[in-house]
C-alpha cells in the first residue's frame, strides 16, 4: 500500500536524523580525559607540598606566613583585579572620608540615576540579601517591609510582609509608604514608579563573588551608614583574600557535582560555578551553560570526587551511581542551609562550610 | 405467547412528558406488524421500550415469556434485532466490518469471527444487493445504500425479532419498494416477528399484516389494514384530510392526503 | 454461491506481519538507542556488555566500568521504561478515543494527569521522606493522584444504572482545573525550588532505573491484554450507545471496565514518567491513519508505535544538548507534531 511505504520511510527518515543528530553531538564532545578511580579513603589532590597554616581565617589580610620553608612566602597583596563595577558610584573612593555625604547617586539597571538626598527612612527591601546587608550594617530599622521568605536575622520576622517570592502585594506596599523599594527583579518596577515611589533595582550579582562587597558599600551609602559598611565589605574582601591564600598551594582540587534538584546544575559561568573557581574545585559540569538538566551518563563517566546535593538519597540509593568515587567514599555534601542561595553577609559561610568539608581543616 | 411479545399496561415519560399512556397488546409469532401514528404518538420510543433499551415507568415488556429487562444485553441481542432511525455511523468503517459487527451476540467475548460469520454477513449484503460495496466506507456510502446496510447488520443478527425504524424515510423510490418486500420476505422465511414504525401509511397497509394507529402514546386502532386505515380513524388521529383507494396490485388501501376543500367520500 | 468481495477472507483479523514488522522495528530502535548517548561507547563494548547478560555466554571483560554501568544501568533501563510507558500511553489513549468516539481524547483526558500532578507535588514540597521501606513515595503519589482524579470524576457522572460519558468528560475537566490549582497554589505558597517538581510535570527518564519497569510491568500486561481483549467491543461501541446495547454490548460495564483500565495504564506510566504529552493523543491517530480503525489491529500496532517513538525521543532528548538534557515532552512534540500533520495533509479524507 502506497501510504505503507511513505510512513516506513518517513519513520526511516526520522530514526536517521536523529542518529545524525545523536551522534553529531556525541562527536563534538571533547575528549574527557580519563579519570582514574581514587582508592578509598585516601583522597590525593595536586598539591605542591603538605601544607600548615597556623593563622586562623579572621586574620588581617596582609601576610600570611607558611611554615614549610619549601615554600615561598610571599607578601599578599590585594591580587583582586579591579572589575568593572557594574553600577556608576560618583562619590570618592574608598580610601577617603569614611563619612556619609550626600547627594547619593546609584546607576540602576536602566542606566539611569537615582538620587539620595538623604538617607530612606523607609525602606520595603524585597530581597532577602538586602534585608541580610542592612541588619549587619546597623541599619535594618529602616525596613519597613519585605517578602515572606526572609528569615534572617530573627529580628527580620517582624517585619510586615508584603507578599512571597514572586508576587509583590503592590497595594499593600504603596499603603505602607514606603520612600524606597529595593527590587531584585523588574516585574514590578513600572507599576510601582507609576504608583509615584522611588524604585531602586540594580543588576543582579553576575558571577563575580567580589560584587557583593561593593553591594554592601552602596547600602552604607544610601543609609549613611559608610563605615559599618566598608568594614563589612572589607571583610568580605579580606576573607575571599583568606580563602584564595589559603588555596593557593593547591594547583587543582577534586572534582565536584552539584545537583539542585532532579539534576539540575549549575555551569561554571554561574555564581556557585565562580565558588568551586574560587575554592579550585573542577565542575563536573563545566560545559554547561547556567543551569541546566545533565545526563547520568556524563556523571558516571565524569566520576566526581564530591556531590553536593539536599536529595542525598538520589544517589546514594542509586544503583546508577554506587560506581561513583563520591557514593564509594560517602563524600556526599549535604548543605546545612541556603548561605550560597543568599548573596549577603553570609554568603562565605556557605563557602566556609563547603570548603571545610571538602579540605579538613584548611582554615584553622 | 410463547414466541411472541407481550406488552402489559406500559407506560413511559421523559422527566415530565408522558410518551405512552398504557399499552397492552400481544404480537404473536408470524405477524408482521407496522406501528404507524403522526409525530409524536411515540412510534420510536415504543420500539426502543420493546427492544429494552428504555426502561418503562409502568408496565412490563415481555419477549418469549421473559422480561427484556431481565434478559442480558447478549441474550437481548440473539432475540431482537433493531434498526435505528438515522444513527450516528463511523464514517472510517468499512461496510463488511459494520455487518459483521451483528454477529457480535453470537460471539463470546474473547471469541472473534470466524468463516461461518463471515459467509452469514455476505449472505446478507448479497440479499440487499450491497454486497458489491463490502470494502466501501460509509462515509461513501449515499443514504439508500446505508439503509441497505444496517439491514443487513440487522439480517447478520439472525435474531426471531426484527424491529426497525422508518426504514423508508430516507429511500427513493426503487429503494423503498425494494426494502419493504426485502423485509417482508425474509420474515417470511423465519417464524418471528417484525415490527416496523413507519410514517408512509401505503406502504405499511401493502407489506405489512396488521397496522396499530398509535395517538398520543395509546393504541388508537389495531387490526388489518383496511380496518385500520379509514378515513375516520385517520382524521382523528391526523388531524387530516384523507382519501383511501383500493391499491391497483393487491387492493390494500391507499392513503392520500387532500386539502380541505375535497369533497370528502366515505 | 460465489462470494465476489471477501476482504476478511483474504486476510488474517490480526495482521501478524505488520505485528512483526513492528516488534522489529521496535527492537531496531532500541538497539539504537543503546548505542548513543553523551557518552560515547564504541559499539564493540555495547555487544560485548550486552552478549555478557545472557547466562550461557562467556565474555572476557574488556570494557570500562563505568561503560558497563553507563550501558546497563542508565541506558538500558531508560530504553525499557520508554518503550513501556510509550506503548501504556498509545493504548490508553486509542482506548480513550474509541470508548468515547472522540479523536481528541489522550490518555490524560478525564483527570489523570493533573490528579497524578497533585500527588507528586505533596511530594516534593512537604516533608514526605521519599523512600518508605523499600518503596519509591513519589511514583505512588503520583499514581493515587491520577487514579482519585478520575474516581472522583467517575462517582460525579454515573448513577446506579448509568454513566454519561459527555459528563465524564466535563466531570473530568473540572477536577483537572481543580487539582492543578490546587498545585499551583502549593507550589507558588512554598519557598521555590521547583526545579525539580517542574522537571517531573515536564516529563523525562533522566531517573529511569531497571526498579521502574519492574514495578509497572505488573500494571501494564493485565492492562494491556484486557484491551486487547475488549478490542472487538471497542469497535462495536463506535456506534452510539444504543445501537451498540442493541447489539448486544452491555455498555455500562464496558465503560467501567475500560474506563479503569486505561486509567490504570496511564497513571502507572506517568508515575514513573512524569507527564509525557502528545504520543498518546497521536501514536494511535498515526496508526488510523495509515491502517485503519479496528481496534483489534490498532491497539499492539499503536502500542509498538507509540513505544518506538518514545524510546527515539528520549533518544534525542538526552543527545542533542549534550551534556545536558531536555524535556522529552518537548522533543515529542517538536518531532511528532509536524509528522502528524504531513500525514493529515497525506490523507484529507476523516481521520474518525
Amino acid at each position: 500500500m502506497k501510504s505503507s511505504k511513505l510512513c516506513i520511510s518517513v519513520f526511516i527518515f526520522f530514526a536517521s536524523f536523529t542518529t545524525l543528530l545523536a551522534c553529531s553531538e556525541v562527536l563534538q564532545q571533547k575528549p574527557e580525559p580519563a579519570q582514574p578511580a581514587l582508592p578509598a579513603n585516601v583522597v590525593n589532590y595536586i598539591q605542591k607540598e603538605p601544607l600548615k597554616p597556623e593563622d586562623p581565617m579572621a586574620a588581617a589580610p596582609s601576610e600570611i606566613q607558611f611554615n614549610s620553608p619549601k615554600i615561598e612566602t610571599k607578601k599578599i597583596t590585594k591580587i583582586k583585579t579591579p572589575v568593572e563595577k557594574k553600577y556608576t558610584d560618583n562619590t570618592p573612593t574608598s580610601n577617603e572620608s569614611l563619612k556619609a555625604t550626600f547627594p547619593v547617586y546609584i546607576t540602576d539597571i536602566d542606566g539611569r540615576e537615582i538620587i539620595f538626598d538623604s538617607p530612606p527612612e523607609r525602606i520595603i527591601a524585597f530581597d532577602s540579601a538586602a534585608v541580610e546587608t542592612l541588619f549587619a550594617i546597623g541599619e535594618g530599622h529602616r525596613i519597613i517591609g519585605t517578602h515572606d521568605y526572609v528569615s534572617y536575622p530573627p529580628e527580620a520576622n517582624s517585619i510586615t510582609k508584603v507578599g512571597d517570592a514572586f508576587n509583590m502585594d503592590v497595594e499593600a506596599v504603596v499603603g505602607l509608604n514606603p520612600d524606597l523599594v529595593y527590587l531584585f527583579y523588574p516585574s514590578f518596577k513600572e507599576q510601582l514608579e507609576n504608583a509615584g515611589l522611588k524604585v531602586l533595582l540594580i543588576p543582579t550579582i553576575g558571577d563575580d563573588i567580589s560584587e557583593m562587597a561593593d553591594h554592601f558599600r552602596m547600602w552604607g551609602r544610601i543609609t549613611g551608614g559608610v563605615m559599618e559598611s566598608n568594614n563589612l565589605a572589607d571583610d568580605f574582601e579580606g576573607r575571599i583574600l583568606n580563602i584564595e591564600a589559603a588555596l593557593e598551594p593547591y594547583t587543582e582540587g577534586p572534582s565536584v557535582f552539584q545537583d539542585v534538584g532532579g539534576l539540575w546544575t549549575p555551569g561554571n559561568d554561574t555564581l556557585v560555578g565562580n565558588v568551586f573557581k574560587l575554592l579550585k574545585l573542577q565542575n563536573i559540569a563545566h560545559d554547561i551553560e547556567g543551569y541546566q538538566q545533565i545526563s547520568p551518563e556524563v556523571i558516571v563517566e565524569r566520576n566526581p570526587q564530591y556531590i553536593i546535593s539536599s536529595y542525598s538519597d538520589t544517589f546514594s540509593d542509586d544503583p546508577k551511581y554506587s560506581g561513583v568515587v563520591a557514593v564509594k567514599n560517602g563524600s556526599i555534601y549535604i548543605p546545612s542551609a541556603d548561605y550560597l542561595s543568599i548573596s549577603g553577609p553570609r554568603f562565605l559561610m556557605g563557602v566556609d562550610e563547603l570548603a571545610n568539608f571538602i579540605y579538613p581543616g584548611i582554615f584553622k | 405467547m410463547n414466541e411472541g411479545i407481550y406488552l402489559k399496561n406500559l407506560e413511559f415519560s421523559y422527566s415530565d412528558l408522558s410518551v405512552i399512556n398504557g399499552i397492552t397488546t400481544e404480537i404473536k409469532a408470524g405477524e408482521i406488524v407496522s406501528i404507524v401514528g403522526p409525530n409524536g404518538a411515540g412510534k420510536t420510543t415504543l420500539i426502543k421500550l420493546i427492544d429494552g433499551l428504555i426502561k418503562p415507568s409502568i408496565g412490563e415488556v415481555l419477549v418469549h415469556n421473559e422480561k427484556v429487562h431481565r434478559l442480558s444485553s447478549r441474550n437481548r441481542a440473539r432475540l431482537i434485532s433493531y434498526v435505528p432511525q438515522n444513527p450516528r455511523l463511523p464514517g472510517n468503517m468499512k461496510l463488511i466490518d459494520f455487518v459483521l459487527l451483528g454477529r457480535n451476540p453470537h460471539l463470546s467475548l474473547v471469541e472473534w469471527e470466524n468463516e461461518k460469520d463471515i459467509r452469514t454477513a455476505i449472505t446478507a449484503m448479497e440479499l440487499t444487493e450491497v454486497s458489491h460495496l463490502a470494502n466501501r466506507h460509509l462515509e461513501e456510502m449515499s443514504g439508500g445504500e446505508l439503509q441497505m446496510g444496517m439491514l443487513s447488520l440487522a439480517l447478520t443478527q439472525e435474531s426471531p425479532i426484527m424491529l426497525l425504524d422508518e426504514p423508508t424515510s430516507n429511500l427513493d423510490l426503487s429503494h423503498q419498494a425494494k426494502i419493504m418486500s426485502l423485509i417482508k420476505k425474509t420474515h417470511q422465511t423465519k417464524n418471528g416477528v417484525t415490527i416496523l414504525a413507519i410514517h408512509d401509511l401505503t406502504l405499511a397497509a401493502q407489506y405489512t399484516s396488521r397496522v396499530i394507529l398509535l395517538s398520543e402514546g395509546r393504541i388508537f386502532a389495531d387490526g388489518t389494514p383496511s380496518e385500520v386505515l379509514t378515513v375516520k380513524n385517520l382524521s382523528e388521529t391526523y388531524g387530516a384530510n384523507v382519501v383511501i383507494m383500493p391499491h391497483p396490485s393487491g387492493g390494500t388501501p391507499v392513503v392520500l392526503p387532500v386539502t380541505e376543500n375535497y369533497p370528502s367520500t366515505t | 454461491m460465489t462470494t465476489p468481495v471477501t476482504p476478511k477472507n483474504q486476510k488474517s483479523l490480526l495482521p501478524w506481519r505488520r505485528i512483526v514488522v513492528w516488534i522489529f522495528v521496535s527492537l531496531a530502535c532500541c538497539v539504537l538507542a543503546a548505542s548513543i548517548g553523551s557518552v560515547s561507547i564504541h559499539p564493540m563494548e555495547t555487544i560485548m556488555i550486552t552478549l555478557s547478560k545472557f547466562p550461557f555466554i562467556n565474555v572476557d571483560k574488556t570494557w570500562e566500568d563505568s561503560s558497563y554501568t553507563i550501558l546497563w544501568e542508565i541506558r538500558f533501563p531508560r530504553i525499557l521504561l520508554a518503550l513501556l510507558v510509550g506503548a501504556s500511553l498509545s493504548v490508553a489513549g486509542a482506548t480513550y478515543q474509541g470508548l468515547f468516539r472522540n479523536p481528541l481524547a489522550d490518555p490524560y483526558f478525564i483527570g489523570v494527569a493533573s490528579g497524578a500532578s497533585l500527588g507528586a507535588t505533596l511530594v516534593f514540597l512537604t516533608n514526605v521522606p521519599t523512600i518508605i521501606g523499600n518503596f519509591n513515595v513519589l511514583p505512588i503519589a503520583a499514581f493515587i493522584g491520577g487514579t482519585g482524579a478520575v474516581a472522583i470524576a467517575y462517582k460525579i457522572s454515573s448513577t446506579s444504572s448509568n454513566t454519561k460519558l459527555a459528563t465524564l468528560i466535563l466531570a473530568g475537566i473540572a477536577i483537572g482545573s481543580f487539582t492543578t490549582a490546587v498545585t499551583s497554589i502549593l507550589m507558588i505558597r512554598t519557598e521555590p525550588d521547583l526545579r525539580p517538581l517542574l522537571s517531573w510535570i515536564m516529563g523525562g527518564f533522566i531517573r529511569a532505573k531497571w526498579a521502574d519497569s519492574m514495578f509497572l510491568l505488573p500494571y501494564l500486561i493485565p492492562s494491556f491484554l484486557l484491551v486487547c481483549i475488549y478490542s472487538r467491543i471497542l469497535n462495536t461501541i463506535q456506534l452510539d450507545e444504543e445501537y451498540a446495547e442493541s447489539l448486544g454490548v452491555n455498555t455500562e460495564r464496558t465503560k467501567k471496565v475500560l474506563i479503569i483500565v486505561s486509567t490504570i495504564l496511564t497513571a502507572a506510566a506517568v508515575s514513573f514518567s512524569g507527564l509525557i504529552g502528545f504520543v498518546g493523543l497521536v501514536a494511535p491517530h498515526v496508526v488510523r491513519i495509515l491502517w485503519g480503525g479496528d481496534y483489534r489491529s490498532l491497539i499492539p500496532t499503536a502500542a509498538l508505535v507509540g513505544g518506538s517513538f518514545l524510546v527515539l525521543s528520549d533518544l534525542m532528548a538526552r543527545t542533542v544538548v549534550s551534556p545536558g538534557e531536555l524535556p522529552v515532552g518537548i522533543i515529542t512534540a517538536l518531532f511528532g507534531a509536524p509528522f502528524f500533520i504531513f500525514l493529515l495533509i497525506k490523507n484529507r479524507s476523516n481521520i474518525y
